[in-house]
């Protein structure tokens, strides 16, 4: 993801992209991240919970054209439904 | 330096993810590292005005389309485009990292075209990209995929006179 930001920022492309591991996203430093803690597979939240997938699409357009400087915004967003993230971040099942 | 102490809790996810590619994958793996952030390119027109491009890592593609390799240690570089009216249920995810058979329940939650167009007919973006443009998430080897497609997309992407490029991993 970062990678294909990377090219598109070269491109001269204002861009935004979600983030759902930060310290990933800190190595490869595309121009505009936001750090969504959402499950893996769940980027824009759950299904059926389409007021969660609409926001975070929100947040991500508010953050394009907020922000001014380069790095990575914390939406908020969290993952509190069930241990689902905590087991992908430690690569169980 | 984003750190929710309360989620991650000493969890180094990314030596986790680059220990379990190498181990299991492709040994060579590393993250590519850069040690400048890409500059920001400023909006160009408010977002009302706005064309609005989306990339997804999903590994989503038409039924009609190749999947993506799913099998191969090293990752699929490739990619697919396609319309960005396609409706969501001729929209297929092929990916081996992450649940593809929840996410395909609604395909929003890494493919948030309903929401994308929703916007664009409420007029708070101008329009949708005429393209959405889509990988799958592993690539182990990255030479290929930084040498051609992510060039390639960010080329499209350009022709497509996008004014933002949203860009959403799984």
């Amino acid at each position: 993801m970062g990678l294909l930001q990377r090219a598109c920022d070269d491109a001269g492309l204002p861009t935004i992209s979600i983030t759902q591991v930060a310290e990933i996203t800190a190595i490869i430093k595309p121009s505009r991240a936001l750090f969504v803690a959402h499950a893996f597979g769940l980027t824009f939240g759950a299904v059926g919970d389409a007021v969660t997938q609409r926001a975070v699409l929100d947040a991500m357009l508010d953050v394009a054209v907020t922000m001014t400087r380069p790095g990575i915004v914390d939406s908020g967003f969290a993952w509190t439904s069930d241990d689902l993230r905590a087991r992908q971040l430690r690569k169980r099942r | 330096m984003i750190d929710r102490a309360m989620e991650l809790a000493g969890v180094d996810f990314a030596r986790i993810e680059r220990d379990h590619v190498r181990r299991n994958l492709y040994p060579d793996f590393a993250w590519v590292a850069y040690d400048a952030f890409s500059p920001v390119n400023p909006p160009r027109v408010p977002l009302n005005e706005a064309r609005v491009g989306f990339v997804t890592t999903a590994g989503a593609h038409l039924s009609a389309q190749p999947p993506f390799d799913t099998d191969a240690d090293e990752g699929d570089p490739s990619y697919r485009a396609f319309p960005s009216t396609t409706p969501l249920h001729e929209i297929v995810l092929t990916h081996g990292g992450y649940n593809t058979g929840l996410a395909s329940e609604d395909k929003n939650v890494v493919l948030p075209l309903d929401h994308l167009r929703a916007l664009a007919s409420e007029g708070w973006i101008g329009a949708v990209g005429p393209t959405v443009y889509a990988t799958m998430g592993y690539v182990a080897d990255t030479e290929p995929f930084i040498r051609e497609t992510a060039p390639e997309i960010a080329r499209r992407l350009v022709e497509d006179r996008v004014d933002l490029v949203l860009l959403a991993p799984t």
